[in-house]
């Protein structure tokens, strides 16, 4: 493609012979049959994007608020030089530069090659791509460019945060409900030994304990704690309204975060912990322990976005069937614009589950982008309060959580009825 | 079966309705080029070419400068060019048939009427002007055409092509048939009525002395006695046509016998004006009739009665020289010779010998001497010696002849535009605006690839629902929140809440503020809403 | 080894650092010189009056709007003494001596103005009003003075009759302008180069093709004849090619030398700003890396070896361009014996400014076709890596 200088260079050139021929002008003549050499001696020279390419990232899975580095390494591999190119490695807008810049003018020789590092910064949760690169070539002298792409790209995924919430748990009223039930140790296929039983035909040879075959002439087999004593369900309301407050501040990544750090901390004392997610629809988890768990519900919530409006109800019903008796449920929901919360909420606690309702306000998220008048403000604020009155009045615990305070104090404010 | 309604659809589509606008678009221009190429590039037999050697080229008259060493030009574009001739006093514009026209726009006249939309055939305007202009600044034109196109140039000098053909019942040669007539003339250089010979403009024939050598060859032209120098070959130069090598003897003759071949001829009236420097150098005989209505047939006399447009009868002027100084007299000043035939220096009359076919079938005749004798005059500009000077130049047109394939007509025609649009005024203005507009438009419209940056932006979606910030400002609203905060504290269910009596209820809420708002429906001041507002608040804390 | 090492890392692409490296120096020393080549050759070329205008000024100081200084300077002069010095005006010297006082001004005031760039906007708010005020009080003070004095004398009046004194910086202001025809381009070129500015090379650029244009239309022989201003016109006919092996004529040279200077001090200029804009852009980090540097080096030198490279094949292009005529016609004159190329060869158009037009364009063509039959880059890239070979 032809710059606006080639273009204007070219335009001139042929007006200064035409207008030089007008006026019998030989200078007009030969500075536009100068101007017409130049631009075709330029075009012999072209660059090209024969250029091999990989990118290396210091991580592609990270929390939300991570570095990553990131080394793109350019190789030209033909016989030509590239000539005057730019490269550009095509960053998420999402993602802010940290240090360093993802682009480089270069020349490579046939043969040579060249490294671009830079760091970024991921402070939103979700997938993202780095990639492709961008390859620019402009002629020396800015009369021709050319562009192009290259598919390199590099998958990113951004985790919710995962706070520390276990000495906020300790402290308030929430562990109590079932720390007997998590130390109640029943055996299992689990990992943690449990005790020593005689062999039962069936039981597998790898669990046979030989040491104490050889001590006791005894087949004995090693019998292993079940690893979750408890199914915690974490129920992640992921509706529309949860997009509201700001980009970084809002429901859905309040909620993202409390999920995360309440699934990671029963996951860590070998609870297993199942994941719904409701918006357009509901998404389940079922209850499973151990990292791989952790990290299938960090890329469940690092994926999920704002749309729908499922009632909670529905959800409750649809996994009535699911819950495992007495399991502990966190519902994590701004309790906005869904008329079921009541009576789901009612019925799961009538059901005796132990059932912790972690409210973002979002009124107050609210505020945070629109200029909502005092009065109204304190009517939906007193609205607000009414319905999560009327949660702890069938049994939840109920935790109002402002924007502005973090997970753990909020989890020790914990409101029992 | 056609589907006509999918039939229909697609035919509206937008798809359909965008190529159907291009093809038309294509099509238009396609249309639109051919038929202006088609009007430039017209097949047809090439003839009277100076490069060429057919039978009716002008092959041997050019060669014959040629080897008079007079360098010989052609102009394959438009006569505009004349103006870049440096020495046109020593130079001859030879046209030999006008074939056809070209492409040309408006023109600025000068004239009340600014601007001419028509041009007329042959030769635009700003080229006659060029051709004028040329001859002011003592150029020579050799014009030879009949029923071609050259009747807007001859207007310009203020004669008249009549366009048909020229018959003479007696004056032509009997073998070759009545298409060859002889136009004969005694006294050429007798410009005007009175007997008056000018032979002084041709060098060749000029001797002031009358000693018998021409002045040119004469070692003091104004005394007889003085003793000559011998002549011969190597000392006649350019006027060797007419030194006779064998019997030495110079031809000072001043009639011609030209042997012409589809004559036409000029208007009677216009062609001779002594005042405008127009004079009739040859006519043809009184036998000779002009075939005015195209007939092919002698019909005069009496025909006009029957509704039969006549012919007219000669004797016509054929050969008319037109001087820019009066009867030629400077040897610089411009001159023009309009001869009513475009075949007079056709190889096959001005040199049988080229083909032995022609060689014993064409007679004798003086149209090599006629050409030779303008040459002469035209650029033996100085008064001594009869070789030219450095500048002489003939240049033949050759921008209104037929080329041979279509790309030489291309060829020409790039170098006709060229020089058409860096002279002609109107054209120099069209492309001049067309040159700005181009680059104001490069300048406004181009734009650069802008240059790559990371933009750091994470869209902002500030979601609320602005609308119901008043509905929560209504007392409906306000009540019903209280109610609720009322029934909600005292943990009653909807039915026992509902079921209360108002007095219980006012035991229940105690603020006689609230109590009235509860059961006083009014409209509310905006502050009376915030005072209750703010003792909802605060009966909801001391409750508890 | 290690004081190379040491060496190589100290090298950044700070702009402090790089307004020094030698290839950034080349390019603006290469445009600094031909700007004032293309000045003392424009002055050759287009600085003389007609003979005819001389003779009719008949030995007193005359002006015709040629691109020279001194003419203009020395007519004004006539009426009132400059008060810029006569050495630093260039009056009284001949040749090129008359510019090195102009050229010393020029100097002195770009070198100024990047001072001035490099300190904070209040000192050039400060200059800007300091020098608003001298001007305001050198135009009031002498009225206000002549007008009070007046009074003191004569008793009060208006002072109508003292406005003459507010024109007394006229002379100064003119003596500006006059200055200014030849050396406005300089001080903007050389304020474009050394203050990096493109706006103002650009601009210097466009000036000269201005003072080309202006000076081609007024010799124009349909302007020159219903008005003449006795501007020397150029030769209407390009000459003999008889310089470098007959390749072109020295008009021709004459007028080419300019144009191709003219492209040299624009790209040359530009070149260096582009390259020092690129580094700017760079944040701290990529200023230290030793990649963005080594590729900066990279693409600084490629930028002088095409600078050079393809100016001079422009320059030798065009020169064949302009010769191309002669060779088309020898090559119509192979073909002899077709009535076309009969006439071509003798074409008049092929002899004239025409000819040459068209066969330069179609020359052009074949130029620049021919990047599509040479592979140029395939050859010199193949050159270069077994130059690396070698050497390594």
């Amino acid at each position: 493609m032809w710059t606006r200088k080639g273009t204007i260079l070219l335009a001139s050139g042929v007006s200064l012979i035409l207008i030089g021929m007008m006026i019998s002008n030989f200078q007009f003549i030969i500075i536009g049959l100068t101007f017409i050499a130049f631009l075709s001696i330029n075009g012999w020279v072209d660059g090209h994007s024969e250029l091999e390419i990989s990118r290396e990232l210091s991580a592609y899975n990270v929390y939300k608020g991570d570095k990553i580095m990131v080394d793109l390494t350019i190789t030209n591999k033909s016989y030509k030089r590239t000539q005057q190119i730019e490269i550009f490695d095509n960053v998420p807008h999402e993602m802010k530069l940290h240090f360093g810049i993802n682009k480089m003018k270069i020349n490579l020789g046939p043969g040579q090659s060249t490294k671009i590092s830079y760091f970024v910064r991921c402070p939103l949760r979700g997938y993202y791509t780095i990639g492709p690169v961008s390859v620019r070539y402009r002629n020396v002298f800015n009369l021709f460019v050319n562009e192009s792409k290259i598919d390199s790209r590099s998958d990113v995924t951004v985790f919710p945060q995962v706070r520390d919430i276990e000495e906020a748990l300790l402290k308030s009223d929430v562990p109590n409900m079932y720390t007997g039930a998590t130390t109640l140790k029943t055996p299992g296929p689990g990992m943690e030994f449990y005790s020593l039983r005689e062999y039962i035909p069936g039981d597998s040879f790898r669990s046979i304990n030989w040491k104490a075959f050889a001590r006791t002439g005894e087949l004995m087999v090693n019998e292993k704690t079940r690893d979750a004593v408890t199914d915690v369900f974490i129920f992640l309301d992921i509706r529309d309204v949860s997009r509201i407050g700001t980009v970084l501040k809002n429901s859905l990544e309040m909620g993202t975060i409390a999920a995360a750090s309440v699934a990671s901390h029963f996951l860590k004392r070998r609870d297993s912990v199942a994941l719904v997610t409701y918006g357009s629809k509901m998404d389940y988890l079922g209850p499973e322990t151990g990292d791989k768990q952790n990290f299938k519900i960090l890329s469940n919530l690092a994926s999920v976005s704002a749309s729908g409006s499922m009632p909670l109800q529905a959800v409750t019903n649809a996994l009535t069937s699911r819950i495992s008796r007495g399991s502990p449920i966190f519902i994590i929901s701004s309790l906005e614009g869904d008329g079921t919360t009541l009576p789901a909420i009612r019925s799961l606690a009538g059901r005796g589950h132990e059932v912790i309702v972690l409210s973002p306000s979002s009124i107050d998220l609210e505020r945070l982008v629109s200029r909502i008048p005092r009065l109204s403000y304190e009517v939906l604020k007193l609205e607000r309060q009414n319905r999560l009155t009327a949660i702890s009045g069938y049994g939840a615990k109920v935790i109002d959580w402002m924007p502005d305070v973090e997970l753990s104090q909020a989890l020790m404010q914990v409101k029992g009825s | 079966m056609v589907d006509w309604k999918r039939f229909s659809k697609r035919i509206i589509s937008e798809k359909y309705r965008r190529n159907a606008l291009l093809f038309s678009f294509w099509t238009l221009l396609i249309l639109l080029v051919s038929s202006i190429a088609v009007s430039y590039v017209i097949p047809g037999e090439t003839q009277q070419s100076a490069y060429g050697n057919d039978w009716n080229d002008l092959g041997s008259f050019r060669e014959e400068l040629n080897d008079l060493n007079i360098p010989t030009t052609a102009l394959v574009s438009s006569p505009l060019l004349l103006s870049e001739v440096e020495f046109p006093e020593e130079s001859v514009f030879v046209i030999s048939g006008v074939e056809r026209d070209t492409i040309s726009l408006p023109r600025f006249t000068g004239d009340e009427d600014v601007i001419q939309f028509s041009e007329g055939d042959g030769y635009t305007s700003s080229e006659i002007v060029a051709i004028a202009q040329y001859v002011e600044r003592g150029g020579t034109v050799l014009l030879m055409d009949d029923f071609g196109y050259s009747s807007n140039l001859a207007d310009q000098f203020g004669l008249e092509y009549t366009g048909h053909s020229l018959y003479d019942g007696e004056s032509y040669d009997r073998e070759l048939g009545y298409n060859f007539v002889w136009v004969n003339t005694t006294s050429a250089y007798n410009f005007t009525t009175t007997p008056n010979s000018q032979k002084s403009v041709n060098p060749c024939i000029r001797d002031i002395d009358d000693d018998g050598v021409i002045d040119l060859l004469d070692a003091d032209p104004n005394n007889p006695n003085t003793p000559n120098p011998v002549i011969n070959l190597l000392n006649v130069g350019l006027c060797a046509h007419r030194f006779d090598v064998e019997t030495g003897e110079w031809d000072f003759s001043e009639g011609y016998n030209l042997l012409t071949n589809g004559l036409s001829g000029f208007d009677k009236t216009s062609a001779y004006n002594p005042s405008e420097h127009r004079y009739v150098v040859a006519r043809t005989t009184l036998d000779s009739w002009m075939d005015n209505n195209d007939d092919g047939n002698y019909t005069i006399g009496g025909y006009e009665a029957l509704g039969i447009e006549g012919d007219e009868q000669g004797p016509f002027p054929v050969y008319v020289r037109y001087c820019e100084n009066i009867l030629c007299r400077s040897s610089t000043s411009g001159r023009i010779h309009f001869v009513s035939d475009g075949s007079m220096l056709i190889n096959s009359l001005y040199n049988p010998e080229f083909d032995e076919f022609y060689s014993g079938l064409v007679p004798q005749n003086d149209n090599r001497k006629w050409a030779l004798d303008i040459i002469a005059e035209s650029l033996l500009v100085a008064q001594s010696g009869t070789n030219i000077s450095s500048n002489a130049l003939v240049i033949f047109d050759e921008s209104r002849h037929q080329q041979q394939n279509i790309f030489g007509d291309t060829y020409n025609l790039i170098y006709y535009l060229l020089i058409y649009f860096t002279n002609d005024w109107m054209a120099m203005l069209i492309l001049f605006l067309i040159l700005f507009i181009s680059l104001e438009a490069i300048i406004i419209r181009k734009e650069d690839p802008e240059d790559w940056r990371h933009i750091f932006r994470i869209i902002y979606y500030g979601f609320g629902d602005a609308t119901r910030y008043e509905y929560y400002q209504k007392s409906d609203k306000i009540r019903q929140v209280l109610l609720t905060r009322v029934r909600n504290l005292n943990t009653l269910s909807r039915e026992e809440f509902d079921a209360l009596p108002a007095s219980e209820l006012q035991n229940m809420v105690k603020d006689p503020v609230l109590i009235r708002f509860i059961f006083e429906d009014r409209k509310y001041r905006p502050d009376e809403l915030v005072g209750i507002v703010k003792k909802i608040k605060e009966w909801g804390n001391l409750n508890n | 080894m290690d004081m190379v090492e040491k060496e190589k890392t100290r090298e950044t692409l700070h702009i402090p650092l790089l307004r020094r490296k030698w290839q950034i120096l080349t390019f603006q020393i290469l445009s600094t010189i031909s700007l004032l080549i293309v000045m003392i050759r424009m002055n050759i070329l287009y600085g003389s009056c007609t003979e005819e205008f001389i003779l009719l000024a008949e030995g007193s100081a005359y002006w015709c709007p040629a691109y020279e200084h001194t003419r203009g300077l020395v007519w004004l002069s006539n009426t009132h003494d400059p008060l810029i010095p006569n050495f630093l005006l260039g009056i009284g010297q001949s040749g090129l001596s008359s510019f090195s006082g102009p050229l010393l001004l020029c100097i002195l005031c770009t070198v100024s103005w990047s001072y001035i760039l490099t300190k904070g906007e209040k000192l050039q708010n400060d200059i800007k009003k300091g020098a608003g005020i001298i001007l305001a009080l050198w135009v009031f003070i002498p009225f206000l003075f002549t007008w009070i004095s007046s009074m003191a004398f004569n008793g009060p009046e208006w002072p109508l009759k003292h406005f003459g004194a507010l024109f007394s910086p006229m002379g100064f202001f003119l003596e500006l302008v006059f200055l200014g025809v030849v050396f406005a381009p300089i001080l903007a070129g050389l304020m474009g180069i050394w203050g990096l500015s493109r706006r103002l090379i650009t601009w210097a650029m466009g000036y000269f093709l201005l003072v080309i244009g202006i000076h081609a239309i007024l010799t124009f022989e349909e302007i020159s004849g219903a008005f003449d201003l006795g501007l020397l016109a150029l030769p209407s006919q390009i000459g003999k090619s008889s310089m470098f092996g007959g390749l072109i004529s020295p008009l021709g040279f004459d007028l080419l030398l300019i144009s191709i200077l003219l492209l040299i001090f624009l790209e040359s200029g530009l070149a260096a700003i582009t390259h020092l804009e690129y580094a700017m852009s760079l944040p701290e980090g990529s200023k230290n890396d030793i990649e963005y540097i080594k590729q900066f080096n990279n693409v600084v030198n490629s930028n002088l070896i095409h600078l050079v490279v393809i100016i001079s094949l422009t320059s030798f292009t065009t020169m064949l361009a302009l010769q191309f005529d002669d060779l088309l016609v020898s090559f119509v004159g192979i073909m002899q014996g077709s009535q076309w190329s009969g006439q071509v060869q003798e074409s008049l158009e092929l002899q004239m400014t025409y000819g040459k037009v068209i066969s330069a364009s179609l020359f052009m063509l074949v130029v620049a076709g021919m990047r599509y039959i040479i592979p140029w880059q395939r050859i010199f890239g193949y050159i270069e890596m077994n130059i690396n070979n070698l050497r390594s």
